[in-house]
């Protein structure tokens, strides 16, 4: 009796809360589609402006050309105000610049961006929509914007950026316009970024820049240190290998295995002797990394120091070894005779795979 | 006899009320993913897309990944998935087909095609799987590389391909499946600059069907004019759009697909590989690494990337359709069954104390309920069990579940990504959103349901799925 009761109350509740769930949905119908016309109005809206922008730049593409490959002047011939025009003359300029090489053609693109677009990007890199900084960031760095270069460095000392992302953009651009004071503070700064942003930067510097932290590579942080020895590699420079050759008796372990890279890379040493403590490191990565530079280095002397490491206790070290041997000229024999007569089954097996290697 | 009659009353309306405190909460629910998906998508409106990923192009930090690819009866079409993932855009990487046991010509198609020799190869086997017969590799194209394999399933298949991988990532990718360019890019992109901390992710994958795709490559993007694929179309931006971008936020993400997934080798290889005895493997996997993630206390973490990187063909047809739907209602099953233990457990974070029971209660026993509902409804009225007003209640509820959502997430779409350029295609979209309540929901909750019936009854298979062609 009294369960029905209660049960009877529940129904109750639901009854007077009907109308609301009810009305609730009606309403959200009436909301979304009412956002749906919006949309479709505004998909419509944006159709055509892109047909229009789309023309202005068919029609200001010579213009500009004309402009970047003759010099001809353009200022009296572009006073439409259409506020895709920014949209368009940015997009020419990008495709010009794909399009058109040369160190003139690319300076001309700066000058005419430094007209008719940095008074834009002013306002435009305070914008309330992160996209539109970023993508603003982006072209002050594609069309080299210097004028920009002290608030991008004020932004980077006070730390003040509003992402993640726009410092790590500032960090490049000014990497891009070889700004000193900012290379300075980098290497000063106690603060440490990733790995990655580091090489970023490294890579847009100049030789001269390059040298110049490559000369103050022990005044920087760990990671900073990694990412300059990496970078060396990649630009394949043996003008640093003596950097590189001092780096490999570092006490810290990691220094050592991008060094080892960087000389595998390089594939050069000046002193073998400094290689020789790896075959027998405690850590596989430095066995594994000495038994790479050997195949590049491809020194007699190190023969048997490689055979032996076909026993190695760590597969990567044995494969490693085993891709080596076959480096040599006489590699295919060695391995031959390895597989069918060594007495470790791993190196018979290693030596199996490596012997045949056509590629 | 009125005893028997005021009983079965009673169990409608409590039924009724079961009903819809479920909807109530299930619906609050989407809603507030809704809204953190909404936020995030927005952020990145209008970004410059290629910007951020030039870098990556030219870094020699890309990390290279392995693509396996398992094959089975794949003659027709494995040849042309092979030649559009050659032609992506990302500076290292191998792509290693796996042919588990196929009875038709894939391995032949590969080895002529491609010109492959046999090579001797020591694999490591830190993988169990079935028996390898040999590994082939391309002497035209150097990253290519065919395993000859006895028959083990998608799982077995994917380990192999783990076991004999160079690189340290790998991304496992079906047969049908077209990735665009930069897809690697831009998965990759949050991989390095996270320093190792995103162990795998997951990209956005759209249906291809009614996009014009020449030689591997989405040209341009339509959609179909099938009613069955417009509406998975609709499901998919649901899902991806809503579901995967609210939880990845927060590292509850619990499905990467198995059509596109990139994770990094050591962790799968940690977590033991890919389950061979289930059919929702690429779940289980992840579910496997959130709880090894949370064991070892490690801030490791999976993410979402929502741009659409892979295209797949959708099945055109019910039947096609519904056994792909039992089968995945089964994997999702089988995936939580094997992990129950992390459910409501504070060990596991928020994957154990928000997402799994969001799987159980939402995904996994949603389709029971919404039958409970319909059942309800139409019987109840029939027979005058429940009140009118009750009933309006309750299909209110349905819709708002159902078609609602739908609606949002189509709008969500164009308010955001924007990937479908015509106004027709919005119109269509949107319309065909309102009607999902009215037929097509209704159908998937007993194709779903026909899931569970299936795992009750041992049904274990994976039926066969008649291959197209998307590429033309």
């Amino acid at each position: 009796m009294q369960f029905k009761h209660s049960i009877r109350r529940m129904f109750f509740m639901i009854v007077i809360s009907i109308p609301f769930i009810v009305g609730t949905v009606v309403t959200l119908i009436i909301v979304l589609c009412f956002l749906f016309f919006y949309l479709l109005w505004r998909k419509l809206v944006e159709l055509k402006i892109k047909e229009k922008k789309d023309k202005l730049k068919s029609k200001i593409q010579p213009i500009i050309h004309d402009y970047l490959i003759r010099g001809e002047d353009v200022r009296t011939r572009l006073i439409q105000k259409q506020p895709y025009l920014y949209e368009a003359i940015e997009e020419v300029l990008e495709d010009a610049s794909k399009l058109l090489k040369g160190t003139e053609i690319q300076e001309r693109i700066t000058v005419f961006a430094k007209l008719y677009l940095e008074d834009y990007y002013v306002s435009r890199l305070n914008h309330a929509r992160w996209s539109i900084r970023m993508n603003t960031l982006y072209n002050i760095e594609d069309f080299h914007l210097e004028r920009f270069s002290e608030t991008l460095m004020y932004r980077f000392s006070e730390s003040n950026s509003k992402s993640i992302e726009e410092a790590y953009q500032i960090m490049r651009t000014l990497a891009t316009f070889q700004y000193e004071s900012f290379l300075d503070e980098l290497v000063k700064t106690t603060n440490v970024f990733p790995l990655f942003i580091y090489k970023s930067i490294l890579r847009r510097l100049d030789d001269e820049h390059i040298d110049y932290l490559v000369r103050h590579i022990h005044a920087v942080n760990q990671t900073f240190e990694l990412a300059i020895i990496d970078m060396i590699g990649e630009r394949k420079d043996l003008s640093y290998l003596t950097t590189i050759e001092q780096k490999l008796q570092s006490e810290d372990s990691e220094v050592r295995i991008h060094s080892l890279k960087v000389i595998e890379i390089l594939g050069f040493v000046t002193d073998l002797s400094n290689l020789v403590p790896f075959s027998e490191s405690a850590h596989f990565t430095e066995r594994m990394l000495f038994a790479k530079v050997c195949r590049m280095l491809k020194k007699e002397r190190f023969k048997a120091t490689l055979i032996s490491m076909l026993s190695d206790e760590s597969w990567f070290v044995r494969n490693a070894a085993g891709e080596a041997l076959a480096a040599f000229s006489d590699g295919n024999i060695i391995l031959e005779h390895i597989s069918l007569t060594h007495e470790d089954l791993f190196a018979r097996d290693m030596a199996q795979q490596w012997k045949g290697d056509k590629f | 006899m009125t005893m028997l009659l005021n009983g079965i009353e009673w169990a409608f309306i409590i039924g009724a009320f079961i009903f819809l405190i479920y909807m109530i909460v299930a619906g609050l629910f989407y809603c507030i993913i809704f809204i953190i998906s909404a936020k995030q998508l927005r952020r990145k409106f209008e970004l410059d897309e290629k910007e951020p990923y030039e870098d990556l192009l030219d870094s020699v930090d890309t990390k290279p990944i392995s693509i396996i690819v398992p094959a089975y009866n794949e003659e027709k079409g494995v040849y042309s998935s092979v030649r559009s993932l050659l032609s992506l855009n990302y500076p290292e990487y191998e792509i290693v087909v796996v042919n588990d046991g196929s009875k038709d010509n894939t391995l032949s198609v590969m080895i002529e095609k491609f010109k492959m020799v046999e090579i001797k190869h020591v694999m490591r086997s830190r993988l169990e799987t079935q028996p390898v017969h040999s590994i082939y590799r391309s002497t035209i194209y150097n990253n290519v590389y065919v395993i000859d394999k006895q028959n083990g399933g998608k799982s077995d298949a994917l380990n192999a391909g783990i076991n004999f991988s160079h690189y340290s990532y790998i991304c496992s990718l079906d047969g049908d499946s077209i990735l665009e360019r930069d897809a690697f890019l831009k998965v990759m992109g949050p991989i390095i600059d996270s320093d190792q901390q995103v162990i795998g992710a997951g990209g956005s994958i759209r249906i291809a069907n009614g996009c014009s795709i020449e030689r591997g490559e989405v040209m341009r993007i339509g959609l179909s004019k099938n009613p069955l694929v417009i509406m998975q179309v609709i499901e998919y931006l649901r899902a991806f759009l809503m579901g995967r971008i609210g939880l990845s936020q927060h590292n509850m993400l619990l499905i990467v697909s198995g059509a596109f997934g990139v994770f990094q080798k050591e962790w799968v290889v940690k977590v033991g590989g890919y389950r061979t005895n289930t059919v929702g493997e690429d779940m289980e996997l992840v579910v496997r690494l959130h709880r090894r993630i949370k064991e070892e206390k490690s801030d490791s973490k999976i993410i979402y990337i929502p741009d659409p990187v892979c295209w797949t063909e959708a099945p055109e047809d019910m039947k096609m359709l519904q056994r792909q739907r039992s089968r995945w209602h089964r994997g999702l099953f089988e995936s939580i069954w094997l992990h129950k233990r992390m459910i409501l457990n504070p060990r596991f974070g928020t994957v154990g104390t928000v997402s799994m029971p969001y799987y159980v209660l939402i995904e996994l026993l949603g389709p029971v309920i919404e039958f409970l509902g319909y059942f309800i409804l139409i019987f109840g009225l029939l027979f005058s069990l429940i009140d009118f007003k009750i009933a309006t209640l309750m299909f209110a509820l349905t819709f708002l579940y159902g078609s609602i959502l739908s609606m949002s997430a189509v709008l969500l779409e164009e308010w955001s990504l924007r990937r479908y350029p015509k106004l027709s295609h919005l119109v269509r979209l949107f319309l065909y959103a309102l009607l999902e309540s009215f037929w097509y929901r209704p159908l998937t909750v007993i194709w779903r349901l026909n899931g569970f019936i299936q795992l009750l009854t041992g049904n274990r298979g994976w039926g066969e799925m008649k291959r197209k062609g998307i590429s033309e």
